[in-house]
């Protein structure tokens, strides 16, 4: 009998947490609360129920990440390609479909650790200049440069960078 | 026969008959089985990018850094775990975590098999899923952990082929307090997603319903409708009605009388989702309405439609 009440009263404790971090999330995705998990202050936990906050903005741009290498070594990054460099397919790295691999290109996950977010380009470039080099040896480079292109969104097309697009260097080796 | 038990209070009453339902676990055992085979086609298209994917020798980048001082809270916990995994350490968590699916599809060592599985979720997640940073993921971990504490394996397993052949006795009813908790789960995540919506400024009108045609998620379908040049006017409507069968169905997946409309234009509305966005891990949810049966019901057509000796 005592073993039952004391099963009871901690499946009850049990969903009353859930139910918990679930008011939580929902607050929070809903920007009715911003400091969320003031009572249970655990990442795990906060982190599990935020769930509810789709498709956060208008897709007013569309956005393609590149990596480019060069056979002869830089001294600098140049802040827009040049027409030696060779496309080394950065999205055969990222092997999902082409959200989901623009959302990690994106570091959603470091959404909230800037810094770690802008130094992650740069190790990206390295890890995508040894991966080339071991798959390449005959044709190796000597830099990798991360840049992401983006362009006003066109329905005739997600792959069609206009005149319009602009270019952005995220990192290199 | 689903009972519940007595309480003094009214409140009390009622959530004690809502949450302590009892009854038989064969909608859970069901779930258990969708849930398994789901994950098995996840898990195995991603075998040819194990190393790529889960080693410090592909795109290695955990949620966490590798803790400095040593281990003192979750973070470094996590941090030390997922800091730099070899190959044949990548493979072999991979491997492991497909035997537990399959474990779980079958029902051997059922809670066990859940309990490792969820382990290893939480790993893989850190270590690599949380860079997507997707609701579907978290919805994901949340349902197993439940599972783990559920009868799901009790039936329709081979735990329970086992415990059959050692005695012929079984029982026949289980608390269900974790198919319920799932279910409100779901109807959760119907309701507050529906709810964001309203109060989001980028859901005002139908413009960001509109761009995903044609945004990051968009599949080819998705395109195709695009190009139709659908006037906005028409997704004004659409995201109205969206929002309204979010929070609609939230409540009415608990109702008997509208439950069969509620599976039919949830399996719609998920389906056109998953066809026009890339996002097929919501069909889960999909899956996930064998549990609002009443569970003597799921029982009921199970053992008239398949017979496991």
């Amino acid at each position: 009998m005592l073993k039952q009440r004391v099963k009871k009263v901690v499946i009850n404790t049990f969903i009353l947490l859930v139910l918990y971090g679930n008011v939580n999330g929902m607050l929070s995705s809903w920007k009715v609360r911003f400091e969320p998990s003031s009572f249970i202050s655990n990442s795990y936990f906060s982190n599990l129920f935020y769930i509810y906050g789709v498709f956060l903005e208008v897709h007013r741009f569309s956005r393609e990440y590149v990596a480019l290498g060069s056979r002869e070594k830089l001294g600098e990054a140049p802040l827009v390609p040049t027409p030696e460099m060779i496309d080394l397919n950065l999205y055969s790295y990222f092997p999902q479909s082409h959200g989901e691999a623009n959302q990690r290109l994106a570091f959603a996950g470091y959404l909230n650790q800037p810094e770690r977010r802008a130094e992650s380009y740069n190790r990206m470039a390295s890890i995508i200049k040894r991966l080339h080099n071991q798959q390449h040896p005959d044709a190796p480079v000597e830099n990798v440069f991360i840049y992401l292109y983006s362009w006003p969104a066109d329905p005739d097309g997600y792959y069609r960078r206009s005149n319009e697009s602009t270019v952005q260097l995220l990192g290199s080796d | 026969m689903i009972s519940t038990t007595k309480s003094k209070f009214g409140i009390a009453r009622a959530w004690e008959s809502f949450w302590f339902l009892t009854g038989p676990p064969h909608a859970l055992a069901t779930f258990r089985i969708l849930f398994g085979i789901f994950w098995f086609t996840r898990w195995i298209w991603l075998a040819p990018h194990v190393p790529l994917l889960f080693s410090g020798e592909g795109m290695h980048f955990p949620a966490f850094p590798p803790p400095r001082n040593g281990i003192h809270n979750f973070e470094t916990l996590v941090g030390w775990v997922t800091n730099s995994p070899s190959v044949p350490r990548a493979w072999m968590l991979y491997s492991v975590t497909l035997v537990l699916i399959l474990l779980i599809i079958t029902g051997l060592f059922t809670r066990i098999a859940l309990f490792l599985f969820f382990l290893s979720l939480n790993y893989h997640y850190y270590l690599y899923f949380h860079m997507h940073g997707t609701s579907y993921d978290r919805v994901l971990l949340l349902m197993t952990f439940l599972l783990v504490l559920s009868p799901c394996g009790r039936v329709l397993s081979l735990d329970e082929w086992f415990r059959k052949r050692r005695s012929r006795q079984s029982v026949e009813t289980y608390s269900l307090w974790t198919q319920r908790m799932i279910c409100v789960q779901i109807a959760i995540v119907y309701f507050a997603t529906g709810v964001h919506k309203l109060t989001s400024p980028a859901w005002k009108n139908g413009d960001n319903l509109a761009s995903s045609f044609y945004g990051d998620y968009a599949t080819s379908l998705g395109y195709w409708i695009a190009r139709l040049h659908i006037p906005l006017g028409y997704f004004d409507v659409f995201t109205l009605v969206t929002i309204f069968f979010e929070v609609a169905v939230s409540v009415l997946l608990f109702s008997k009388r509208w439950q069969k409309w509620c599976f039919l234009f949830g399996g719609l509305f998920h389906l056109i989702n998953s066809s026009v966005l890339w996002i097929p891990e919501f069909l889960i949810v999909v899956c996930s309405y064998v549990l609002f049966v009443d569970p003597s019901g799921v029982k009921k057509f199970v053992e008239d439609h398949f017979d496991f000796g």
